[in-house]
């Protein structure tokens, strides 16, 4: 459970607790939990993560793209009168790990001493799911086969002859569509049935070479005769440690003394060595061939239906593609830029804030009538005003940021369910390669214009330390969150679309600066680019409605009471006078380096609370309603460069380690500094003084 | 241990260490003395042999150089295109990881080699231009035949058209995990893949196995290798072109048992 408890050893959870109030993880409460253990496997986008919340009632992130379950979700439920606590997965491709999420998914499986193991596969994949299916079989635990998309399929002209199949394998197998709802009752039916009747099921085994089961065999033997207990078959930790797994090679050194270990190691090396080609290639083979056999036996295709929609698919047309997604990009800030941050916000402030806003002033002052000066001045302050707790609290987190980031979640769901994020991520995957990524590395990009907090987590689908280290630098660095883009973005269409253009160039010519020089300086290797493309699906309305929800519902909880901390820090910092020291402090930088007004740097020091609160603050106090358009142009490109939010600080710190938080942290704290102080000089130079 | 007769396989080293010296190494000739030297590793007369190799043509002295005459070159080729076509084949097509005996296999090879089995391999391997080394493999009549008129018949998926569709047939990838990653989304030696698009500027390579779509970057799909499935067009073979045109060597005689030293020189 190494991986898994490292998330608590930092004292860092609490944001992630939040989070997840209702999505316990593994390693929390459920330690406790007794019900028998189901884990969900299965290939990316094949609709686990559905299955799953039909099966708990409870959300994990539902997506059409590889790699959203990047936490491990847990969620007890009872079938009949009997308890099952289940465990959903990040898709993976093989049980023998080659990335983060399939070693994660190996160590619950070896860890959590599950009950039965749920495997979820594409109906319309039935060899990719088989392959998959024969090394979950090797393991030793009783499997379910689930065949989701069965309209899909049935869109393509296969038909599976499921009791057939369920035969041959010796597990229950089932079809499902499980967007629709459909095969969840058998599914609870199968998982009672492997419940009440464990022993069973013969399981299909497959046989390999003779000298790799004679390798099972003294294996086998030599596990019995030191009378040693596997969490999976002797035979499944055979042939893994044959393909090299290291997690089962990690579970051989700390649970096996050093003798039993090196004649096991040296048995398995003897025949590794005794072929000439690849073992991994033999294996592969003789699983493949199998699953072709059954292919032919069970899966009955009238006439094989290419996909012609796809051939026609002009998402990854050589040219109209990059210019249908940097289109689609465009739209969607355009749409989150005007209908989030304009239409709505101007709604709300005109008809619910304001009057809302005027009438505390009016209440406040009148209650606190009785208070004896001095306290009641710093009182109105504190809960009233400009960035009074009751009044400016209230307003900028729902009437500002709330409508701003939930239209952003809804277009990300939206590009997501219908699978236009892969597209995005082919399209972008040249132009990441000079970064030092691959196109994957646009998913977290891409959603850290959301959030970098939850941006940062998802790093973790990117496969080297270099290019996760890159991309939380970027993500960092040059990508400001929805909340703080819209505010800034409502701001410039105010104040004249050139500067904004302006803006936007200095913030993507640094993206690409400081991706293409951490490229060349960055320690390490890029990861080859290996995507799943989706078919193109008109997104469900009610997984995106859910999906909003869920995200908006977590941002909020993680960001309202930060709010409040920074306005009420903002607060005592006037009334103490604290700020006057703190401007003059940085006054050769605010005032004389980016020609600010020396106001600014108390402002940008509690962006580092919240990144949109510095942007609102900024903008919504009084003294800068008087900003030139370069001063509003440079302040701009600050607090989009500056430090993020001491969130996704905090995240970073976590998932990168302590040592390369600080070296981002210090590196764009004074980077921040110079660009936009070069960008005051050369804006005067231009426009003149 | 050097020979007492002049078989052809001394000949062949003898040229196949010009070739090195000349055109990999770029020198444009060979200095006598050098060669001499040389010689002595094979056969305890090195003057005999030389004078031998100008009386059958295959070279020619300038001044205190040694170069190729127009037979010596063309035998030349022939034994390190056989040598390295051999070396593609054994670490390609079967896999074989051992550098020593790999390197020992192509020697023997270079010497039995016939032209037409030369050509056919050549065929076979999709007229490979490098060695497994990173030396050139010299181009033969049906490189420049294929160049042409016939399509090789067995691709790296990159060099696929978009819709061209071809069985896979091996990886020739140094990376065990790459490997692994491809044969667990399915990429395995027997399945049918179509390249549905090439994005531009050598961008990701967008392939489909059976009802799913994956991008592949393009240096995983220059690893993998497949046999194109015939589009109709027809594939001419014309055997006569690949007639051997230069003498073969003399009969072999005796077992040649002098151990070669690595037929490799590191440039560096």
């Amino acid at each position: 459970m190494t991986e898994l408890n490292d998330k608590k050893s930092y004292g860092i959870n609490i944001f992630r607790r939040i989070h997840h109030k209702k999505q316990k993880k593994v390693n929390d409460k459920d330690k406790e939990n007794t019900s028998p253990r189901i884990i969900l496997v299965g290939n990316p986008n094949v609709g686990k993560s559905v299955i799953f919340y039909y099966l708990t009632g409870k959300y994990a992130n539902v997506s059409n793209y590889p790699g959203t379950t990047v936490e491990l979700m847990s969620g007890t439920r009872n079938i009949e009168n009997y308890s099952f606590n289940f465990i959903d997965t990040p898709g993976i491709y093989n049980l023998v790990p080659l990335s983060e999420d399939e070693k994660v998914t190996k160590k619950v499986i070896m860890d959590e001493n599950p009950e039965a193991i749920i495997q979820v596969g594409d109906a319309k994949n039935l060899r990719r799911t088989l392959l998959f299916t024969f090394q979950l079989l090797e393991l030793g635990i009783p499997i379910i086969l689930i065949l989701n998309m069965m309209d899909e399929a049935k869109s393509h002209n296969i038909e599976i002859n499921l009791a057939g199949l369920s035969n041959e394998l010796g597990i229950p197998v089932s079809g499902a569509v499980a967007v629709e709802k459909i095969g969840i009752d058998k599914i609870r039916k199968n998982i009672l049935d492997v419940h009440k009747n464990k022993e069973q099921f013969n399981r299909k085994i497959i046989k390999y070479s003779d000298d790799i089961e004679k390798l099972i065999e003294k294996i086998e033997k030599n596990f019995k005769k030191n009378s040693i207990k596997t969490p999976i078959s002797v035979r499944a930790i055979t042939l893994n440690l044959l393909e090299g797994d290291q997690i089962v090679l990690d579970w051989i050194n700390s649970n096996i003394n050093l003798e039993i270990k090196e004649d096991i190691l040296n048995s398995i090396n003897s025949v590794k060595k005794s072929y000439t080609t690849s073992i991994v290639t033999i294996i592969s083979e003789v699983r493949e061939k199998e699953a072709e056999n059954l292919i032919n036996k069970y899966q009955i295709t009238k006439e094989v239906k290419r996909d012609n929609k796809l051939k026609k698919d002009i998402t990854l047309h050589k040219f109209f593609g990059p210019l249908i997604a940097i289109g689609v990009l465009l739209l969607v800030f355009l749409f989150v830029g005007y209908v989030g941050a304009i239409l709505i916000v101007d709604f709300l402030s005109t008809y619910i804030f304001d009057p809302y806003s005027s009438f505390m002033n009016v209440l406040i002052t009148n209650l606190l009538s009785g208070v004896a000066e001095p306290w009641k001045t710093h009182l109105i302050n504190l809960l009233s005003g400009d960035l009074g707790l009751l009044t400016a609290g209230p307003a900028w987190t729902i009437g500002l940021i709330l409508p701003i980031v939930a239209i952003f979640f809804f277009s990300f769901a939206v590009l997501e369910d219908s699978g236009f994020l892969s597209r995005i991520a082919v399209n972008a995957d040249r132009l990441s390669n000079k970064m030092g990524l691959n196109g994957k590395a646009i998913i977290p990009i891409l959603l850290g214009l959301g959030c970098g907090t939850s941006a940062i987590i998802t790093t973790r689908i990117l496969d080297t330390k270099k290019e996760r280290f890159i991309s939380s630098l970027l993500i960092a660095l040059a990508i400001p969150c929805s909340a703080q883009l819209g505010i800034i973005l409502g701001l410039l269409f105010q104040v004249g679309l050139q500067w904004a253009l302006i803006v936007l160039i200095i913030i993507a010519g640094q993206l690409f600066i400081i991706g293409y020089l951490s490229n060349k300086f960055v320690p390490g290797e890029k990861s080859k680019f290996i995507i799943e493309i989706p078919p193109m699906r008109f997104p469900k309305l009610s997984n995106i409605g859910m999906k909003t929800w869920n995200k908006t519902k977590s941002f909020l909880a993680e960001a309202v009471p930060l709010f409040f901390i920074g306005i009420l820090l903002i607060s005592i910092l006037n009334e103490t006078n604290a700020s006057i020291y703190i401007n003059t402090f940085f006054t050769p930088i605010t005032v004389y380096f980016l020609g600010l007004p020396p106001e600014a740097a108390a402002l940008w020091l509690l962006g580092v609370i919240r990144r949109d609160l510095g942007a609102a603050t900024l903008f919504g106090s009084a003294e800068f309603a008087s900003l030139t358009p370069i001063q509003y142009t440079v302040a701009t490109t600050l607090i989009i460069l500056f430090i993020p939010c001491i969130a996704a600080i905090l995240i970073m710190g976590k998932e990168r380690g302590i040592k390369k938080t600080l070296l981002i942290l210090v590196f764009i704290f004074f980077y921040s500094i110079l660009i936009s102080g070069l960008l005051n000089f050369i804006l005067h130079l231009i426009f003149g003084w | 241990m050097p020979s007492n007769f002049i078989n052809y396989r001394i000949i062949d080293e003898i040229l196949e260490f010009m070739w090195i010296e000349i055109v990999d190494k770029n020198k444009k000739k060979v200095p006598v003395s050098i060669l001499l030297t040389e010689i002595m590793k094979y056969f305890k007369n090195p003057e005999e042999v030389l004078e031998k190799l100008q009386k059958m043509e295959y070279i020619r002295i300038e001044k205190n150089d040694v170069v190729f005459a127009e037979k010596g070159k063309e035998r030349a080729i022939h034994v390190i295109r056989s040598h390295r076509l051999a070396e593609r084949l054994l670490k390609d097509v079967v896999d074989f990881q051992d550098d020593a005996i790999l390197e020992q296999q192509a020697c023997n090879f270079e010497h039995t080699i016939d032209d037409s089995v030369e050509a056919a391999i050549c065929t076979l391997l999709g007229h490979p231009k490098i060695c497994p080394h990173g030396f050139a493999i010299p181009p033969g009549p049906c490189c420049k035949a294929a160049a042409t008129e016939i399509e090789p018949i067995i691709k790296s998926l990159n060099e696929l058209d978009v819709g061209e569709e071809g069985r896979c047939l091996y990886f020739t990838s140094d990376k065990n995990k790459e490997m692994h990653r491809l044969m667990s989304i399915g990429i395995i030696p027997g399945v049918q893949l179509r390249v549905h698009q090439k994005m531009p500027f050598n961008g990701p390579i967008v392939i489909q196995i059976d009802q799913t779509q994956y991008a592949l970057d393009p240096s995983i799909a220059k690893n993998i290798y497949v046999r194109v499935n015939s589009t109709g067009k027809k594939i001419k073979l014309n055997n006569k072109k690949f007639i051997p045109k230069g003498p073969k060597g003399p009969k072999r005689k005796r077992k040649f048992k002098g151990r070669r030293k690595k037929h490799f020189y590191n440039i560096e």
